[in-house]
């Protein structure tokens, strides 16, 4: 199970999933609201995920 | 691709709010000639945060008092004010050497990234309280579609205040970008900044967008 790390809530969680859109949907997370990035990369909701991945979670920002 | 020189004389900065006003404060310093483009009123609110207005200002355009502000402290630079929304309508106004888009909304900031796409250097910043976003997007360089889903907002600057030190440092980084911009060897990264955890990450960015893409 890969470690995904959540910016808005400063938390790791395990998450059972193959793809960054499973995490998303079994965090109950809205696609637009977040950055997607696997080690380090900005990568697409069909991005195959392992646990050896880190994955992290940004929340998109838009004050200026 | 082969590295690009740029000549910055001009820059246009879209969005006079805490981040804009602070960034325009530093390039006026560095002898800049400027674009202001923001159809907003100086508000209460704006005072404490943002670094060209005070109470006397409060209900007059943000352009033209950042204009007056900017001509005292230098006297030499051409300075342009467009107190406008940045429409699909207008975007000739951005036309400078470098655009910087400071701006609190997806749907300018993807009109911004349209114009610049492929002709000039957009400096994409946003911030939220203590986090921010910098991404530098050259002409070769994967555009705003290819970072952001769809142009929703999720937490502009009326829902809660920048830190103003998130700005300071933001306007830092961006004189920086743009002295070395004639030596930028395109890295293709986006810069994510915590103030308070004194971090910033680098996020590297891939081209994913239909018209990136078809530009391969």
């Amino acid at each position: 199970m890969p470690k995904v790390f959540i910016e808005k809530t400063n938390e790791t969680r395990k998450v059972e999933a193959a793809t960054m859109k499973e995490i998303l949907q079994k965090l109950n997370i809205n696609a637009e609201e977040v950055l997607t990035i696997k080690n380090n990369e900005l990568v697409t909701l069909e991005t195959k995920v392992t646990e050896k991945d880190s994955i992290k979670l940004l929340s998109v920002i838009s004050g200026g | 691709m082969p590295s690009q020189a740029y000549n910055i004389k001009t820059i246009s900065i879209v969005g006079l709010g805490t981040l804009g006003s602070e960034i325009a404060k530093q390039l006026a310093r560095c002898n800049y000639n400027l674009k202001l483009i923001d159809f907003d009123e100086v508000e209460s609110r704006n005072i404490k945060i943002q670094a060209l207005y005070n109470k006397a200002d409060i209900g007059k355009q943000k352009a033209e008092v950042a204009e007056k502000r900017l001509k005292k402290i230098n006297k030499i630079i051409s300075i342009q004010s467009f107190p406008e929304k940045l429409t699909s309508k207008n975007t000739a106004i951005l036309k400078a050497d470098l655009v910087i888009d400071c701006t609190d909304n997806l749907t300018a900031r993807f009109l911004m990234s349209d114009f610049c796409y492929n002709r000039i250097p957009l400096l994409h910043t946003a911030a939220f309280k203590d986090l921010a976003t910098f991404y530098l997007m050259l002409p070769n360089n994967p555009c705003l579609n290819c970072i952001y889903a769809s142009n929703i907002d999720i937490n502009g600057c009326r829902q809660s205040n920048i830190n103003p030190l998130t700005a300071a440092r933001m306007a830092d980084l961006a004189i920086k970008q743009i002295k070395n911009l004639p030596h930028n060897q395109q890295e293709e990264k986006l810069l994510r900044l915590n103030i308070k955890n004194n971090t910033i990450e680098k996020i590297k960015i891939s081209r994913s967008c239909k018209r990136c893409l078809k530009s391969l």
